[in-house]
């Protein structure tokens, strides 16, 4: 309506605003423009007054309206207001009655307005006072006016005595009780009110009756006329003390819709408590000040296991926990109050001892769009979900843990979807960084395999895939970090019902240090085998028992027999048993557990011994089986050399008892003669040279003289075949030398009728010295007459014959002989004689053997008194 | 007045000998001098005799033919026990070695070893 004026004004001549203003005023007609924001634009004074019988708060243009603005006006105005702004309505036409001191009528108009050039938005409210025509009139019709007016309407009202007793009662009773007015008045205010609410009635009129002039307002229940119960909003007002009304004012209006819908409300609020109480989840409310403010049952039977005490409504859920988590739990909260959902968990251990996992969320609650109110907390058992999922992660850690163990990758490679499927063992033996089961090429593994063994493994898997047998393949790789390593793979081609390979699993071993080991076993065995059969050393090993297990080639080659000749034998059939180098041997194999170092003699094939040196140890095998390792060395060579060596040494020493004994024999022999000089010098009379003893001194002077100079003579030839060296050497004949030598004493062996047999056909020509052999000749066929037998005729025979690269000269005669076991020592000495012949000097045979020794030669005797003598002469060949 | 009735002397040397009995003659070291020309004909002689007759000093020379004087020393330890009184020997030598001084010393009934030439002062120190 007022758009439309508004359109039809000539802009161009008035002001718009001044205009209305006065159109407005002149119509008594009052208004107020508001914008979308409830911003106050206009108003005037009229619109004021309509909106002061209600409401205190004066309406300032600028003013942006609240709720509180709008209290105590009738409800129908914010509400169709907020209809219009939500587009429901362009224009509303609102009636408002007003009683108090005098009945008022308004009409109400609230209409949307929009310009769209300034972008407006707003409404705008028109009130115009109805006039009653009668109201200038008398009382009476005053009155009849009212009460048409009250009858129409869908309020019911009444007036009440002191005593709450009805005393007036509106005809609108009929539309919503069904009561006629005159059955209710009389009847007291509390009659036909539901039982249920007849408490809260009284203490309503109480206070009603208390506080004059005060409206109060009650719900409840009162009987119709058909003895339903009906929802009634009453409002009183205590106006006993007015003179001109002398009542208690009341008017009610049915509002058994209203409160169904709100029975509809709590039902299904009920209904949703229900649902929270029997669920297994527990819901906690909180407000700001972490005051539990709400709970499901649930939360309630449940809160002793993850609080302290029992829940209740008002408590802080500081008080519920214990003191040392509060902080933690502040912290929580303070993150939840700045809008964070937390999720937290608590293990709880019951009467029977079994723990209990929770899981709490704790939401922050929104009051609109950012302000947080309080926190929701829900809380849920975990237990077996925790169990369950720790179980699984436990299991899957264990297969992680055995296969690490194990050393074993393990590796699977699915047809249908082709994922490859890598374990982190599996990616540590090939050196591939873990993120490699992303991997979906086959090909990467293939090509770390050694090119020689790439084959294999091809055909291994083939075979699998056709047989659908397991494989196991030893193959090497390459792994990424560049080691090459021998990989042990055992696996199997899962396939469903019709033939078709679904998926290729693996396991992995790295076994390339138990390859390296056995390989490094191998060498060694080869080594030693080739040791063994190569060993200069004979080797062999026997059994407790002494059965000779292995016998290596070179100990068969010495002792004579084959290698299974030797296995069949006992160690004791190769030895001395009886000896004690044997019996010390098992000795200390025995007690002292120890190595025997010694030399045996062993028995060889054919019957002899063989001088060898044994290293014998007892050992334990790897399974703990006792045996005996014998290294045994020929040492025939060694101990031939050995015998050379100890004869030559003797021979030396011998030698150098000969000098030593040759220099005292000398001195003493040189002495001999002066000390006769000496003697027979001191016993010469130098007083009477004439005394006959003198004489005899004199001769014996010249005896002592020619003793000393004989004896000085046989020294310098001992000498000088002594300290010859270099000694000439010629091819001799000994028949030569015999023929010289017995033309010289041919004499002699003729004056005692002796006979000579000489024999050189066996050897007769040496290497030799011509003057040594002579001389040697000389003197023992000289000796052999001078010792010849008084009572035989003498018999020499000469003959000459090899032995063992010695050249021997035998001289045997029949002669005295001597006893070799007391002069055998002294056979050769210088100046020892054992004959009282004078024709001896103890000087032949020293000389002869001095001659052999100089030429590398010894002398050797064979004599018994009264049968004869035999010297060998050995001359080196 | 002799210090000793009787010397067995046991040599080969005959100028030795000559020069010992003219000793002991001069120095009156004995009455008598019995000369024997190696160990063998003396252990024939002693043990022909009786232990009265025995002489008491006995020179006995080292290195003889036949039986020298080792080996009469051999062979006098058997014969001695037929004795009740012995005879002192005295070794007549011109040896060096070193040996022999100590062989020497084995024999109970050998009272010193002389260093050939025999002396006066030697023949007079034995009492």
């Amino acid at each position: 309506m007022i758009s439309s004026n508004i359109d039809n004004i000539d802009s161009g001549k008035f002001p718009f605003l001044v205009l209305t203003e006065k159109i407005l005023t002149e119509t008594k007609t009052g208004y107020l423009i508001v914008d979308k924001n409830y911003e106050i634009i206009a108003v005037n004074n009229l619109y004021r007054l309509f909106h002061n019988l209600y409401n205190e708060k004066s309406l300032q243009i600028g003013k942006v309206m609240t709720d509180q603005d709008f209290l105590c006006l009738p409800e129908s105005i914010l509400h169709n207001l907020k209809k219009i702004f939500a587009g429901f309505h362009e224009s509303v036409n609102l009636q408002i009655e007003h009683l108090s001191k005098e009945f008022l009528s308004y009409k109400l108009t609230i209409s949307y307005l929009s310009d769209r050039e300034n972008k407006f938005e707003g409404a705008c409210l028109v009130v115009q006072k109805k006039e009653i025509a009668v109201v200038p009139g008398d009382a009476a019709t005053q009155s009849s006016f009212h009460k048409l007016l009250i009858d129409s309407s869908s309020t019911v009202y009444q007036f009440a005595d002191a005593a709450l007793v009805y005393t007036y009662t509106s005809n609108a009773i009929f539309n919503i009780l069904g009561y006629g007015p005159q059955e209710m008045n009389g009847k007291n205010a509390i009659e036909l009110v539901h039982p249920d609410d007849k408490e809260n009635v009284r203490d309503w009129l109480i206070e009603i009756r208390r506080r004059p002039e005060v409206p109060l307002t009650l719900e409840y229940r009162i009987k119709n006329k058909s003895g339903d119960f009906i929802w009634i909003e009453n409002n009183a007002r205590n106006m006993l003390a007015d003179p001109n009304i002398k009542a208690v004012i009341m008017n009610f209006r049915n509002i058994q819709a209203k409160k169904v819908a709100d029975n509809a409300l709590i039902q299904s609020e009920q209904r949703l408590s229900l649902l929270l109480n029997n669920t297994e989840e527990s819901f906690i409310i909180l407000n700001s000040r972490l005051r539990i403010l709400t709970y499901n049952k649930a939360a309630q039977d449940r809160s002793p296991f993850f609080y302290n005490a029992p829940l209740q409504s008002g408590l802080s859920v500081l008080d519920l926990i214990s003191r040392n988590e509060i902080s933690s739990y502040i912290e929580m909260f303070e993150l939840v109050f700045n809008g964070e959902e937390i999720e937290k968990e608590t293990n709880f251990i019951d009467s029977e001892g079994m723990m209990h996992v929770y899981c709490h969320m704790f939401r922050p609650l929104f009051d609109g769009q950012t302000d947080i109110f309080g926190v929701f907390i829900t809380s849920t058992e975990i237990t077996e979900r925790k169990k369950l999922t720790e179980d699984l992660a436990l299991n899957s850690e264990r297969l992680k843990a055995a296969q690490k163990i194990a050393r074993l990758g393990y590796f699977e490679y699915d047809f249908t979807t082709k994922i490859c499927f890598c374990s982190e063992q599996f990616c540590e033996i090939l050196g591939i960084p873990d993120d490699y089961y992303s991997w979906q090429e086959l090909s990467t593994f293939q090509s770390m395999i050694h090119t020689e063994d790439q084959d294999i493994v091809l055909q291994g898997i083939q075979k699998s895939v056709i047989d659908g047998n397991d494989f196991s393949l030893e193959f090497r790789c390459h792994t990424n970090n560049g080691i090459e390593k021998v990989i042990l793979a055992i696996g199997s081609v899962e396939k469903n019902e019709t033939d078709v390979s679904l998926k290729f699993k693996v396991t992995l071993q790295d076994i390339t240090d138990s390859k390296m080991a056995i390989l490094a076993i191998q060498t060694l065995e080869s080594k030693f085998k080739s040791l063994f059969d190569n060993s200069i050393d004979g080797v062999i090993l026997s059994n407790e028992n002494g059965d000779i297990i292995s016998a290596n080639p070179s100990v068969c080659q010495m002792l004579g027999y084959s290698q299974n000749e030797l296995i069949a034998l006992k160690s004791c059939d190769l030895l001395e048993i009886n000896s004690l180098a044997v019996k010390r041997m098992f000795q200390v194999r025995k007690e002292d557990n120890g190595a025997f170092i010694g030399e045996l003699l062993l028995k060889h094939l054919l019957g002899h011994y063989v001088p060898v040196e044994v290293t014998s140890i007892s050992m334990k095998d790897g399974n703990d089986n006792p045996y005996v390792s014998t290294i045994i060395r020929d040492i025939t060579e060694k101990k031939k050399i050995e015998g050379e060596q100890k004869a030559l040494s003797e021979e030396l020493l011998k030698n150098n008892q000969d000098l030593q004994q040759f220099s005292f024999i000398t001195s003493h022999n040189l002495r001999a003669p002066v000390a006769n000089l000496l003697s027979l010098l001191s016993l010469y009379n130098i007083e009477n040279p004439a005394d006959d003893f003198n004489q005899i001194l004199v001769e014996k002077f010249k005896d002592a003289t020619m003793q000393l100079n004989a004896t000085l003579n046989d020294l310098v030839n001992v000498l000088v075949i002594k300290s010859n060296n270099n000694i000439e050497r010629e091819n001799i004949s000994f028949t030569d030398i015999y023929l010289v030598v017995k033309k010289n004493i041919d004499s002699l062996l003729k004056q005692q009728n002796g006979e000579i047999f000489a024999n050189f056909s066996e050897v007769d020509n040496i290497v030799y010295n011509r003057i040594h052999i002579e001389s040697i000749f000389l003197n023992m066929i000289s000796n052999a007459i001078r010792y010849s037998s008084p009572e035989k005729k003498l018999e020499m025979k000469i003959s000459s014959y090899v032995q063992n690269n010695w050249v021997i000269v035998e001289f045997a005669d029949n002669g005295l002989g001597m006893d070799l076991k007391r002069y055998g020592d002294r056979l050769f000495g210088l100046y020892q004689r054992f004959h009282g012949h004078k024709e001896g000097k103890g000087l032949g045979l020293y000389m002869t053997r001095s001659q052999v020794i100089a030429m590398g030669g010894k002398i050797e005797v064979e004599s018994e008194p009264g049968v004869g003598t035999t010297f060998k002469i050995y001359f080196k060949l | 007045m002799s210090k000793f009735s009787e010397v067995l002397l046991v040599e080969d040397d005959p100028i030795t000998i000559l020069v010992c009995d003219r000793m002991i003659k001069i120095t009156s070291f004995a009455e008598k001098v019995i000369t024997c020309e190696n160990g063998k004909i003396a252990l024939d002689f002693l043990s022909t005799l009786e232990s009265q007759q025995l002489p008491p000093i006995i020179f006995l020379d080292v290195n003889m033919p036949v039986m020298n004087g080792w080996d009469f020393l051999e062979e006098f330890e058997i014969l001695k026990l037929k004795f009740t009184k012995l005879p002192r020997i005295y070794l007549l030598s011109s040896t060096v070695d070193p040996e022999d001084y100590k062989k020497a010393k084995k024999y109970a009934q050998v009272a010193d070893f002389i260093s050939k030439p025999l002396s006066k002062d030697t023949l007079n120190e034995i009492i």
